[in-house]
């Protein structure tokens, strides 16, 4: 009887704790989201409407005209700020890099983890090094070397470093370490070869890996600032961060146009990830499980 | 056998991928130039010589204009031109200069300072032109005025000036008349703090500031006052081997726009300047101030849909410490938009003629939007004409018809040393003074001794 | 004859092996580490890029020296390091408590979790932009604080001593998500038996989250520290964007001052001397570390 008592008091306890817990992380969830809900809200309303306080976080009525504008939907807005082509080049740039480098990873991760070729181990240990390098360091000779190749002005220099990725190939690497040894040695009984293993059993065995991957390599190149700051030129190469900027500093003062060029740089993105991001949780924790 | 093959098929993949980079970069590259060549040049059957023109103003302010009477005026010469903006700060300009540097498609392009003018020519990316000008008959002293000289080189011309610029006071002329404060033809710091004093009024949201001192895009832009006494190379002094910081100019003026910042609270802080990321369009054209320093506002001033305001907005000059020093018309820039050509341009000649046609006229398309010709034979009511153009009812024409006149104490920098380390420099000064966290005399006799440490 | 075999198969699988990696070995010789040696070597050098390349002359090391004399180096480095103080200590002890609270005390913890993930993979040139809004007077975070009690908050971005720590804001915010992700996972691989016996014991929830959870998941805990701070000292677009390394000096960091150095004043070789001293930095910082971790961390 007591027993049941005590056992009832601490499945209560629990609860409660539990509720409160919930609450707060609601609470925090919510705080951490107020940016892209402001950042929506402001994207709605008239320049004016804005700064109007207290913040109305449903605007009155839905503006459309700043997206718009933005994206020069109809081509009648004052200034075209070739959102669209800014797009295009993000996309473009980050497809090729992805498939470039979920290519090379997955080539040389499999090499890692299963070709027992000599000095495999130092060159891996020479990556791992490698991967402490900063990428800053290495961008004033990048620069130079675009510059004397004669590819500046154009997405090669963005593209062609992007085909390779350290951390790309670390965690492929991983990933086939985890793939027992026995489903290799059994296809090379049967006579098939390193490519033939590699393309027919590995490949389609690693495929979660590399979705992992892909999308690690979308998102690096999507954010890139700062190369893309140095290495791009006009609008015709701009890639949406940098066009964001540059919008920002010719638009200072229109928050609301300001913010709905924020929120088309941002809105897609979401959409991708919230479909994948089973993939991509999983990518981000390989990344860390064996740091 | 077997693996020959599969060599070659990763070397072949590997290819492939490296492949389409490249491949997807021209396609799209050519992609967008025969998008915008479509857009604007109509004779495709002669193939006609297609210019690149780039040049730093958004397409929509004037450059897009020009290049369409350009097109239709040289359509049967079988020349074309397209222009290609690029981003006019420091790294654009690098770009600029890289793109040239590895033989780019550019034919003419701008040039807005004198020190990336003598860079470009001195480093063989602007094209010494002063033989194809003499050729044409066109002597640049004589056709474009004495201020020029500055920026011919021992006789070498890499690029012709072909923008005139004033810095003016913007004044809301009907706060003006309500105060009944008559618009004054000029005026010391003293006479110039006491009317933003009378003129600004009201509280919190509602308060109407006298002064808009707008510092947030270029903190050292208010500085430039101090070249109507220092004149051309105001930033430094002894030829270039110190620099002239600690100025009493400069003191004065700097130390006159903290205070009133900070104790007449007659103008807008430069920290809510910051924090509100506030702008000329956003105080003085919303009627939050009766004055604010005029560099590029023109258009913004003309473009009564994004900012509608129906006051009528006059041009004063700026003031100064002694009206009796003051010799010098100022602004940034005071002659600028140098007009290059590409040396590895592979149609110099035609080249030439768009610079010419530029300089002689082409440009009064840019002039609705605030770019003044330099060049002395276009009537000078044609240029009011066009500066006026769509904004009659909104402007003062006769306060701003004195910006328009042709000018020869211009006030133009030459000496360009170290210049963006000395700017840095300043500009770190310059914020501590109008936070209010340093007094002007202090904060500028410290930033001169640091920026004399590059000039050694 | 069987040892001759034996070696020409060792040989046919180096070819393998090194076809394999190919693609991937020249990217990262011509990337990373041809870059790498090149920009060592002009580091020494006085190159000026307007100079065009080739013309530079060696000066033996005064870039090192100089830099030490640069005022603005010198505020660089030292806000590049107070920065990574704050970003470091906070975003992962705030993910710790979170991704435990979430983990083991929470109902329907996969939307929250992906909540307070989308700032992570959000573009952080717009979410700066944002940010920059937010400190604004009349921005959600300015008033949030006044409502909390703090009638006349700072100027946030326009203030010296207040700008760095809103970027420092922003920056937990943004990157706060991926360490709640990584704790979260470890969390879920933690063995349920120790917590059984200390409920046994009688512990308490508290004792058991020091004596228990946080020794445990220190593996974690030492990879988080290493990829923050090393995040934390490559900042470059929040600063770039929110305040170009104002007011004065207040929030310029090591990055912004290479691209200055590199990009405004052209100065090639000291901007790569600057970018050797990061780099050195990052290194010192990881291997005391390594070192560090035998200490505390326990691998069970």
């Amino acid at each position: 009887m007591k027993n049941k008592d005590l056992q009832k008091f601490y499945f209560m306890k629990k609860l409660i704790i539990r509720f409160c817990c919930t609450a707060l992380i609601i609470g925090i969830s919510l705080v951490m989201i107020t940016p892209f809900l402001w950042m929506l809200s402001a994207s709605m309303k008239t320049s004016a409407d804005v700064l109007k306080l207290p913040i109305k976080w449903i605007p009155d009525y839905f503006y459309p005209d700043n997206y718009i504008s933005v994206w020069n939907i109809g081509g009648k807005a004052k200034v075209d700020y070739h959102f669209g082509v800014a797009y295009l080049n993000s996309l473009k740039i980050a497809f090729i890099n992805l498939f470039g480098s979920v290519l090379t990873s997955t080539l040389a991760g499999y090499a890692f983890a299963k070709i027992k070729f000599r000095g495999s181990n130092v060159i891996f240990l020479l990556y791992l090094a490698a991967m402490m390098i900063p990428t800053q360091v290495t961008l004033i000779p990048r620069f130079t070397l675009f510059n004397s190749l004669g590819m500046m002005g154009g997405h090669l220099p963005l593209i062609l470093p992007g085909l390779v990725t350290i951390t790309g190939t670390f965690l492929m690497r991983q990933y086939f370490m985890q793939i027992p040894n026995e489903l290799k040695e059994a296809s090379f009984i049967d006579g098939a070869n390193e490519f033939q293993i590699w393309a027919r059993i590995m490949v389609p065995v690693a495929k979660p890996g590399m979705a992992s991957l892909a999308m690690l390599v979308f998102l690096w190149n999507w954010n890139n600032y700062l190369d893309a700051l140095v290495f791009l030129s006009d609008w015709r190469q701009y890639t949406i961060p940098v066009a964001l900027t540059n919008f920002v500093e010719e638009s200072l003062t229109e928050y609301n146009l300001v913010m709905a060029a924020s929120a088309s740089a941002l809105i897609p993105v979401f959409a991708v990830f919230l479909a994948g991001q089973r993939f991509f949780v999983k990518g981000l924790v390989a990344g860390a499980v064996k740091g | 056998m077997l693996k020959k093959k599969w060599t070659i098929f990763i070397a072949a993949s590997m290819l492939i991928t490296m492949l389409a980079g490249c491949g997807g970069n021209s396609g799209e590259s050519n992609q967008t130039s025969s998008l915008d060549s479509s857009g604007k040049t109509t004779t495709q059957s002669d193939k006609p010589v297609v210019l690149k023109f780039w040049g730093g103003v958004p397409a929509e302010y004037g450059p897009q204009l020009t290049v369409d009477a350009f097109n239709k005026e040289f359509k049967d010469k079988g020349i074309q031109a397209e222009y290609i903006r690029f981003v006019n700060d420091d790294t654009g300009n690098m770009k600029l200069d890289t793109t040239l540097l590895a033989g780019g498609d550019i034919d003419v392009f701008m040039t807005y300072t004198s020190s990336n003018l003598v860079k470009r020519g001195t480093g063989g990316m602007a094209l010494e032109i002063s033989d194809k000008l003499s050729k044409a008959g066109f002597d640049p002293a004589k056709e474009l005025g004495n201020s020029v000289s500055p920026y011919i080189y021992d006789g070498k011309v890499y690029g012709l000036p072909t923008k005139m610029e004033n810095y003016y006071i913007l004044a809301n002329k009907n706060m003006f008349d309500e105060a009944g404060i008559p618009l004054p033809e000029s005026w010391t710091y003293d006479e110039f703090r006491e009317t933003a004093k009378k003129l600004t009024k009201g509280e919190g949201q509602n308060k109407v500031y006298g002064m808009y001192w707008n510092t947030i895009m270029e903190i050292f832009r208010p500085s430039y006052i101090a070249q109507t006494v220092l004149g051309s190379d105001f930033l430094y002094k002894s030829g270039g081997k110190e620099t002239n910081l600690d100025n009493p100019e400069f003191i004065k003026l700097n130390q006159m726009i903290s205070d009133m910042m900070w104790v007449d609270k007659s103008a807008v802080t430069h920290t809510d300047n910051v924090t509100q990321k506030l702008s000329v369009e956003s105080v003085f054209l919303a009627g939050k101030s009766a004055m604010s320093l005029g560099v590029w506002t023109i258009r913004s001033i003309k473009d009564l849909e994004k900012y509608p305001h129906d006051f009528v907005t006059a041009y004063l000059p700026v003031p100064v410490s002694d009206k009796s020093a003051a010799k010098y018309s100022i602004g940034e820039g005071a002659a600028g938009d140098f007009i290059c050509v590409n040396p590895n341009s592979e149609n110099i000649d035609k080249a030439m003629e768009f610079v010419m046609w530029y300089t002689k006229g082409g440009m009064l398309s840019m002039t609705p939007y605030g770019r003044v010709p330099m060049y002395q034979g276009i009537d000078s009511n044609k240029i009011v004409d066009e500066y006026m153009k769509n904004g009659e009812k909104i402007l003062d024409k006769n306060t701003v018809v004195k910006f328009l006149e042709k000018k020869d104490n211009l006030a133009v920098s030459t000496e360009t040393k170290k210049l963006p380390e000395i700017q840095k420099v300043f500009n770190d000064a310059l914020e501590s003074i109008y936070t209010g966290k340093k007094d002007a005399a202090s904060a500028l006799s410290e930033a001169k001794i640091s920026a004399d440490k590059f000039l050694k | 004859m069987y040892l001759k075999l034996k070696l020409s198969r060792q040989l046919k699988t180096d070819i393998t092996g090194y076809t394999f990696i190919l693609p991937n070995i020249l990217g990262m010789i011509i990337f990373t580490l041809f870059p790498l040696l090149f920009s060592l070597f002009i580091s020494f050098t006085d190159w000026d890029f307007t100079k065009g390349l080739g013309n530079w002359n060696f000066n033996f090391g005064a870039n090192y020296i100089e830099m030490w004399k640069d005022g603005w180096f010198t505020s660089s480095l030292f806000n590049t390091i107070l920065y990574s103080l704050m970003v470091v200590p906070i975003s992962i002890f705030l993910a710790l408590v979170l991704a435990v609270i979430l983990e083991s005390y929470c109902f329907a913890k996969v939307p929250m979790k992906l909540a307070m993930f989308m700032p992570y993979i959000s573009n952080i040139v717009a979410v700066a932009i944002v940010w920059v809004m937010m400190y604004s007077p009349w921005g959600p975070f300015t008033l949030m604080i006044k409502a909390l009690g703090w009638e006349t908050p700072p100027a946030w971005l326009g203030d010296y001593n207040w700008a760095l720590i809103a970027v420092t804001i922003m920056s937990i915010w943004s990157s706060i998500g991926y360490n709640i992700l990584i704790y979260s996972s470890a969390i879920q691989g933690l063995p349920q038996d120790v917590y059984e016996a200390a409920d046994v014991d009688g512990a308490s929830e508290i004792t058991k989250f020091f004596k228990i959870t946080i020794p445990s998941l220190s593996p974690t805990t030492f990879f988080l520290v290493i990829t923050t701070l090393i995040n934390s000292f490559q900042v470059f677009a929040p600063i770039q964007i929110m305040t170009r390394g104002g007011p004065g000096t207040s929030t310029s960091v090591l990055v912004y001052y290479i691209y200055t150095t590199g990009f405004t004043f052209f100065r090639m070789g000291y901007a790569s001397a600057i970018a050797w001293v990061l780099f050195l930095l990052l290194l010192i910082v990881t291997l005391i570390q390594w070192r560090g971790q035998k200490k505390w961390v326990s691998y069970e």
